[in-house]
């Protein structure tokens, strides 16, 4: 996967070396998490072109590129909705980083993620629920979601992107990638296309960036800002420039962590679980619904604030097991999902 | 009575289309059918060229300029038999009388056009039938309200689960990943 979309990204993507038999085995997992159009863009200039492999990736290519379009027209469609209401709604994620890739259709995304004022979101949900399927659209309350820094620090840094005729409002750069950091983290950087996301944002980002607004004053989540990005820049080639820290090489469990991840088929990542009461009457069933949710080293590190250290990483896994239970139970009681996900402990 | 090349003028359709130019190749999706369909460079050009002003005799012309390489009316017509099937086309347009249809292969085989890809024009996935393996995230499904809850895969959570209706049952009432 690695070697597939190492340089994807870039107008000018270098031409991969791989066999036409390894495209073949990886191609499922490329175009299962996303980035089957990123690796088209490495073999289309590569004598790989011509293979069947290939031509399944074209075809996510250029499905990838029509959705782009669609998700355009429905952004900018949501943004009047809103707005027509007196909500200023913060993008995240998706086109936001999209945008930057050199080539439309490069990068996948399902919905449109879009932040409101803790005060507007049921307005907003409300208006878009009229609309029933028509756009889709994750709507969050505030950036609990996303990052322990609040909305009107977020919301004051921001700025408006041009979409054709329609301004966007994004994250300032600098909190982006703070905030694109977190979300793979939290994910276990089970996408290889969210690597790329990292890679994009790093190598596109502008002069002048603030890499103290970026990293924050904590130092454990700069650290893994710090980390991710070295990542991108170890498995996938990317080009990081100037830096103000040093960048040093990466926990091997980290690394073996993001590459174990990338070498199963993503939609495993969401299908293995059953719920948990479908194991109450199997006298294994609890060991079995254990290993199902037993987390990665990636998640457990972070869902429990741990650092990015060369330390074992099974008190976090079974920390975050731990917190993750709780959560479940309270849930139980109050039949409220946890609205602020993100949680890290400093 | 057929009308001749010289007094064919096809149209571009343009409503309920959606349209992205690529490095070499055109992509075009129709909202109405929710068909999608990749044309080449030089379906592309035909079909640009398509202002229902121009004949078909003045595209060839156009697309010898433009591909520096002789192009028939032949050629033309390949591009239109596609687009015309696709709905792409304003109105159908009928080969004149005495235009055999050729197809790509016998143009092929004759060396016409040789200089360039010849016109075609595929369908690819649609992006509706693509979403609809896609899973949504429990936010986007607690956002939806019945009967829109659709039954789609929720990503996250225990797994497993899909977009369901949430309590009472009715119009209006929420949705919630279970």
């Amino acid at each position: 996967m690695a070697a597939a979309l190492s340089t994807s990204w870039r107008p000018t993507p270098s031409v991969p070396e791989l066999s036409a038999s390894n495209l073949a085995i990886i191609t499922p997992l490329l175009l299962e998490s996303g980035a089957g159009a990123l690796a088209w863009r490495r073999v289309r200039n590569s004598d790989l072109k011509d293979t069947a492999a290939a031509g399944e990736l074209q075809q996510a290519y250029r499905l990838h590129a029509i959705q782009a379009s669609l998700h355009e027209i429905n952004l900018k469609e949501v943004l009047e909705l809103l707005r027509s209401a007196g909500i200023e709604p913060l993008l995240v994620k998706g086109w936001a980083i999209a945008r930057h890739y050199s080539e439309p259709g490069s990068r996948a995304y399902g919905d449109i993620d879009l932040c409101v004022r803790a005060e507007d979101y049921e307005k907003a949900r409300n208006l878009l629920s009229a609309g029933g399927d028509r756009y889709a659209v994750d709507l969050h309350k505030g950036t609990g979601m996303l990052d322990n820094r609040n909305w009107d620090e977020l919301f004051g840094r921001s700025q408006l992107a041009p979409l054709d005729d329609v301004r966007v409002r994004v994250l300032c750069e600098e909190d982006h990638l703070r905030v694109l950091c977190f979300h793979l983290l939290r994910h276990g950087v089970e996408r290889a296309s969210g690597l790329c996301d990292i890679a994009v944002a790093v190598e596109t980002r502008p002069r002048g960036f603030d890499w103290k607004v970026c990293l924050g004053e904590n130092r454990k989540h700069a650290d893994w800002i710090v980390c991710t990005i070295g990542l991108a820049s170890e498995l996938l080639a990317a080009e990081v420039g100037e830096i103000p820290f040093e960048m040093t090489k990466q926990p091997a469990w980290l690394v073996n962590s993001v590459l174990k991840a990338w070498a199963r088929p993503f939609s495993t990542h969401f299908t293995q679980q059953n719920p948990v009461d479908s194991y109450y009457h199997n006298s294994h069933g609890w060991a079995r619904a254990l290993a199902a949710r037993w987390p990665t080293p990636i998640i457990g590190t972070v869902g429990t604030g741990g650092a990015f250290n060369n330390l074992p990483r099974f008190p976090y896994q079974l920390g975050y097991l731990l917190i993750r239970s709780g959560r479940f139970l309270k849930q139980l009681t109050t039949s409220e999902p946890d609205a602020h996900f993100f949680t890290p402990r400093d | 009575m057929k009308e001749t090349n010289e007094q064919v003028v096809p149209r571009a359709r343009k409503a309920g289309l959606v349209v992205r130019d690529l490095n070499d190749e055109v992509l075009v999706y129709d909202l109405e059918r929710d068909k999608a369909h990749s044309l080449n460079a030089s379906a592309a050009f035909v079909w640009k060229k398509c202002n229902g002003r121009r004949t078909v005799s003045d595209v060839a012309q156009q697309m010898s300029k433009e591909f520096k390489s002789p192009a028939d009316d032949q050629a033309v017509w390949l591009a239109l038999d596609q687009l015309s099937k696709f709905h792409l086309l304003d109105e159908k347009v009928t080969r004149p009388a005495g235009m055999p249809r050729i197809s790509r292969r016998d143009m092929m085989r004759v060396g016409a056009a040789a200089a360039f890809a010849l016109p075609v024009v595929i369908s690819i996935v649609a992006p509706t039938a693509a979403n609809a393996q896609t899973s949504i995230s429990p936010s986007v499904c607690n956002a939806r309200v019945q009967p829109n809850c659709g039954g789609t895969p929720c990503t996250g959570g225990s797994g497993g689960q899909t977009c369901q209706p949430f309590g009472a049952v009715g119009a209006g009432n929420p949705c919630k990943c279970q």
